[in-house]
């Protein structure tokens, strides 16, 4: 037995006879059940756009916060730590040296 | 595209859903063909052919309308197919003692006749099943699709998302399986 011979043939018998095609009954219908409640899925463009715009307004709030807040603090010079009261001490030691 | 493909898909991603079943009457016939080709209860064909369906709803946005739809979701069949091959992999090392009578029949006409075996006979077809049955995913995809579907590279580079190079690797490996299987047939059979 000629084993290319015997591939050439299989495959010929394969290929003269396509698969059945045949749609089950009422299969279209189970489909459109299954996709009730699926959502269309974004493409990836549209969830970068997204994403983009909502990193895009969140660095515009925190630079708002970060520019503005000090404004605020301005006129109220703070509650004193310790921080703030050995800072004014070296200065006033700087100062008398 | 066809005209009446592309209102059809502008009307589904406008919201419309009940629009997408035209689509599935038209195409089904032919994803059933390709997912009887790969497995053979139909439990398995009708769930790869259902699956075919959602992934190409939830994607629908990203048909670009370049290509015909037939085309993208033959592309996503193929690829559902071969995930059903990669998930269904059952052991491949069973022998061939276990022929039909007409399979056994049709064999010892081959051998005693080559040139005229009966290609249109059922057990030829069941034969070619066995064998397709017997090699890795990636060889039965490249197989169905290069030398029973007659496919050119290109096209299964396109369908696959393989290289042109690594089809053309894969169709190699495969008819070497291929043609190892039909000496275990022989020496089984024969000797």
């Amino acid at each position: 037995m000629d084993p290319d011979q015997l591939h050439s043939k299989l495959l010929a018998a394969a290929r003269k006879l396509p698969p059945d095609a045949r749609v089950p009954d009422a299969f279209p219908g189970r489909v459109m059940a299954s996709l009730v409640g699926r959502r269309l899925q974004d493409d990836a463009w549209s969830l970068w756009d997204r994403s983009l715009w909502k990193a895009a307004a969140a660095a515009t709030a925190l630079c708002l916060v970060l520019n503005f807040w000090p404004i605020s603090s301005w006129n109220d010079p703070g509650p004193l730590t310790l921080e703030t009261t050995l800072v004014s001490l070296a200065e006033q030691l700087s100062d008398s040296w | 595209m066809d005209p009446a493909d592309s209102d059809l898909i502008a009307a589904v991603l406008q919201g419309d859903t009940a629009s997408f079943e035209p689509l599935i009457c038209k195409y089904s016939p032919k994803l059933f063909a390709t997912a009887r080709r790969y497995a053979r209860r139909e439990s398995e064909v009708e769930d790869i052919v259902q699956e075919v369906w959602a992934k190409a709803f939830q994607k629908l946005s990203s048909f670009r309308g370049d290509a015909p739809f037939e085309h993208w979701l033959m592309r996503m069949a193929v690829r559902t197919c071969y995930d059903f091959l990669r998930g269904h992999r059952r052991n491949r090392e069973s022998t061939f003692s276990d022929l039909s009578d007409a399979e056994s029949d049709w064999l010892d006409r081959f051998v005693a006749d080559p040139e005229h075996a009966d290609e249109q006979a059922d057990a030829a077809r069941s034969l070619i099943h066995r064998l397709l049955a017997q090699l890795s995913p990636p060889a039965r995809l490249v197989i169905t699709l290069l030398e029973i579907e007659e496919r050119s590279v290109k096209e299964i580079s396109e369908m696959t998302g393989w290289s042109a190079a690594l089809v053309k690797v894969r169709a190699f490996r495969a008819r070497a399986q291929m043609r190892k299987r039909l000496a275990q047939i022989h020496r089984e059979k024969y000797l």
